[in-house]
């Protein structure tokens, strides 16, 4: 029998690599393998057992997602910025506030304060405030390549509704410094410029990990002969081609929470959910809406930096399975943990750390390790500890809830056994087969996505006509990043008002995805 | 004790200045980084501010309203513009043929309560710590100034290519009609300079001391954030403690956001949101043109227009504006007294519920919660 497509998904997370291997939409093999600070040996590995698992040859893979939060995280958490310059597009708007005025004095000192602002830019309907000054790129451009730099982030005012001018900008750029390196705005932030801009100084600063990334997964799959073309995960759950990742890293920094959610749609069937992660150290909860995450629209601060990427809503808490229990009159769950120790260092393990996971097994709800070493606690004291996981989890469900309507809940993760399968306010609880490696899974559905947003006056265009313009622009941006035509479904409509605005103007904004067109092997 | 209020703005009140007006911006006044971060970069480049107390603003003086205008989200891409705002206040000290002595704000909520001291910073006139709403006001005619008999005219408009529009008509409505269809061709992120008014009447209509008044609400609730105490109680501990005269201040409600309802009519946002409280036996509904307007529980109404009217996140207090609320926040609807000056029958009728189109007569907050 002709066998279907098998995909490979392959997520690296700060301490573990998860591969699971999937044929016709099962899970045929899965594994997880600790990194160890080696990332491709322990990439390599789990790929090998996870493919060893299921039985399938290499040559039968017809394509591979990779989900890795490893790099980039790594570096924002270390604060280990390169040199970036950033040319803002304004003048004669704007000079009140120059790029970076927010920055914490550290990150600012590491990127250096390379600032270039010219003229151009564009109204909220995307007309122009003023023509580019193209001589004026240039010899930023030159004054950049004078002083050695190639980290280049370019914003405009609206570059949102109009990329144009940040276009033309980066070809120009280019055309001076071959080697430059370079961020448009446009293509990874939302609404509000300095936000947007603080994305792309980020990932100009980061832009030299882009290579890293693609380099390793490049090395890892040649190493075990997989020839399949290969994608790459991003904030918001959607795929991006290897070309696209290496000059856009930051988009992989936090892909796991949106896999994760992804992870668990496929597992078990649902389209709208409470999907709970547990891991080592912390939890991640977020909603699955109409197949895909909930994206968070307010700005969220990266190393102490406003940004506004797309992502999803999570709230995340200091629970997992290797969290630290302190027992007594103050009791504390976490927030620290024994992380990747919790095998030599929780007390079911012969270690002596009491953990969430002990109270777990102390509890009854899950059977690891030896029960015998927390026999001695007193079942009062389990009792409390328990019921305080429970409540932490129900706490952060119900805040991630937007509605007081019934919602099930999916739990994945390492840690999920903590869990009781009676959560107050839950009345449905899903904890699938292969949920350990949720996020690997979903990293293989990850679907191509589109969006595009522009200002529209209701009373002179009408709405449906206004939608379908936008959702249109958003649709072409999603055939672009490789999206199957037949596939393509819209997903969200968001309609904003203005306020203070004479007339009806409304921000609309379309996302549109769709499946990865794939051609099929074997 | 006698208690001397400090006149001066440096960059370590920022968090707590900023703060102040989103409180009294009673949900609106637009997202208030973009100004903070303009007031930062002006105290970085001139050094502090030092506010003239309207006491001592001279009977002939010469006073001037600055402020933006605009839609409050493109001002997040497109920023208020000092050049425009200083080019507005030149041209209509041009046809006035006069330099203003001292500028002043036309509200205490939001961007227009911090843009003009990063004015008065860069071009070194005095800014006056007062304004004319307490609070945030969607139109221009809304301002005390205009309540008690001042003349919007001219209007100044001036954006950041130096645009500048002259409007001249016969009453404030009507002023900030034409100049809001202006306002609309330039890209909605406008500067304006109005109200011209002598030194004398300033003082008999302004709310004073409200930029003063905003930072130390700031700093009541931010110290209390830090010291880890309750920054609600802190902030309504603050109002019943103000030393001149006590404003009432009260959480009207605590609750999760159970519903976001959002639509444009008659040329401003209005809305609603629906809270729900723990054991959902009572639902809260805020009503929003712009700010939030009237707060509901049940059949009762608890809160009215002019009295300010604020959603803080319950934990932190941080203010929540209304392009800001989303499903799911927990929140604490608080309500604090409008100043007496927008409670007279004369400001009520500019500023009260019916011009807002509630169809009921005000009653002052206070008097709410002891029904």
């Amino acid at each position: 029998m002709k066998r279907c497509s098998v995909r490979l998904g392959v997520d690296v997370g700060g301490t573990n690599a998860d591969v699971a291997v999937i044929e016709g939409g099962e899970v045929i093999g899965a594994h997880k393998a600790q990194l160890q600070n080696r990332i491709g040996a322990g990439i390599n590995a789990a790929i090998r057992e996870a493919l060893a698992a299921s039985k399938a040859p290499a040559e039968k893979i017809s394509a591979v997602v990779v989900g890795t939060t490893h790099f980039t995280n790594a570096a924002i958490e270390g604060r280990r910025l390169q040199p970036a310059a950033i040319l803002r597009i304004c003048l004669p708007s704007n000079q009140d506030l120059e790029p970076m005025t927010d920055w914490p004095p550290d990150l600012l000192r590491a990127v250096g304060g390379h600032i270039y602002m010219v003229r151009g830019g564009y109204e909220f309907d995307g007309r122009e405030i003023t023509p580019l000054d193209e001589n004026g790129v240039r010899n930023a451009a030159r004054d950049m390549r004078r002083k050695g730099i190639i980290n280049i982030a370019v914003s405009c005012i609206f570059s949102t509704i109009n990329d144009e001018m940040e276009n033309r900008a980066g070809r120009i750029i280019a055309d001076e410094i071959p080697d430059a390196r370079i961020t448009l705005s446009s293509r990874l932030g939302r609404f509000g410029l300095i936000d947007r801009e603080n994305a792309a100084l980020l990932n100009a600063a980061l832009s030299s990990l882009g290579s890293t990334i693609i380099e390793t997964v490049v090395r890892v799959l040649s190493e075990l002969d997989i020839t399949a073309p290969f994608y790459l995960s991003q904030n918001d759950g959607s795929l991006m081609s290897p070309e696209y990742a290496a000059r856009y890293p930051v988009l992989t920094y936090a892909s796991g929470p949106a896999n994760s959610i992804r992870g668990a749609a496929h597992l078990t069937g649902l389209a709208d959910a409470i999907v709970a992660d547990i891991g080592g150290t912390t939890t991640d909860v977020g909603e699955l809406k109409n197949g895909l995450p909930r994206n968070r629209s307010l700005p969220k601060r990266l190393a102490g930096v406003r940004t506004n990427f797309r992502m999803p809503d999570l709230v995340q808490i200091g629970l997992g399975g290797g969290s630290i229990v302190r027992l007594g009159a103050d009791m504390m769950v976490g927030p620290e943990s024994v992380g990747y120790e919790l095998n030599s260092k929780a007390l079911v393990f012969g270690g002596d750390v009491l953990t969430a996971t002990d109270i777990a097994v102390a509890a009854g709800r899950t059977e690891i390790g030896d029960p015998a070493l927390v026999s001695h606690l007193p079942s009062e004291d389990v009792a409390r500890a328990d019921k305080l996981i429970q409540t932490m989890i129900a706490d952060a469900i119900d805040q991630m809830k937007t509605s007081a309507a019934p919602l099930p809940v999916v739990l994945v993760g390492g840690g999920r056994d903590l869990i009781s399968r009676q959560l107050p306010g839950v009345d449905e609880i899903y904890i699938p087969d292969h949920a350990d490696v949720a996020n690997a899974v979903g990293a293989t559905f990850a679907l191509v996505s589109g969006e595009a947003e522009q200002h529209v006056d209701y009373n002179a265009v009408k709405r449906e006509t206004a939608i379908e313009i936008v959702k249109r622009k958003a649709q072409s941006e999603a055939l672009a990043a490789g999206a199957d035509p037949a596939t393509l479904r819209e997903v969200e409509v968001e309609e904003t008002p203005l306020p203070y605005s004479a007339g009806g103007l409304i921000r609309v904004r379309v996302k549109v995805v769709g499946d990865l067109l794939i051609e099929e092997r074997g | 004790m006698l208690f001397r209020r400090s006149l001066r703005i440096d960059a370590g009140d920022l968090d707590e200045l900023v703060y102040g007006t989103a409180i009294l911006a009673s949900g609106g006044g637009g997202d208030p980084y973009i100004g903070q971060l303009i007031l930062k970069q002006a105290l970085q480049k001139y050094g502090p501010a030092k506010l003239l107390d309207p006491v001592r603003v001279h009977d002939k003086a010469l006073v001037l309203v600055v402020g933006a205008i605009g839609a409050s989200t493109i001002f997040l891409e497109r920023f208020p513009s000092l050049d425009a705002l200083a080019g507005a206040v030149t041209e209509m000290e041009s046809r006035l043929g006069r330099k203003a002595d001292a500028l002043v704000a036309a509200e205490a909520g939001g961007l227009n309560a911090i843009l003009p001291i990063a004015l008065g910073l860069r071009l070194g006139r005095p800014i006056i710590d007062a304004d004319g709403m307490g609070r945030a006001f969607p139109e221009g005619h809304m301002m005390t100034y205009g309540i008690y008999g001042g003349r919007m005219a001219p209007l100044i408009i001036a954006d950041d290519k130096l645009n500048t529009v002259v409007i001249e008509a016969d009453d404030n409505y009507k002023t900030e009609q034409l100049g809001r269809s202006m306002v609309e061709r330039m890209g909605n992120s406008a500067m304006a300079a109005t109200y011209p008014m002598t030194g004398k009447f300033f003082k008999s209509v302004a709310i004073r001391n409200t930029i003063t008044l905003s930072r130390d609400i700031g700093r009541a609730a931010l110290t209390a954030r830090r010291e880890k105490r309750d920054p609600n109680a802190a902030l309504i501990k603050f109002f019943s403690a103000m030393h001149k005269r006590p404003r009432f201040a009260e959480t009207l409600f605590t609750g999760k956001i159970v519903d976001v309802l959002s639509k444009t009519g008659g040329g401003f946002v209005r809305g609603a949101i629906t809270l729900e409280n723990e054991d959902r036996r009572d639902h809260c509904i805020v009503e929003i043109q712009n700010e939030n307007i009237i707060v509901r529980i049940g059949q009762r109404t608890i809160a009215l227009v002019p009295d300010i009217i604020t959603i803080l996140e319950h934990e932190t207090a941080e203010p929540i504006t209304t392009e800001n609320l989303q499903y799911g926040q927990r929140v604490n609807v608080f309500g604090l007294a409008a100043p007496e000056l927008l409670r007279t029958p004369k400001a009520l009728k500019i500023v009260g519920p019916r011009a807002f189109g509630i169809d009921c007569d005000y009653q002052p907050i206070e008097a709410l919660a002891a029904a």
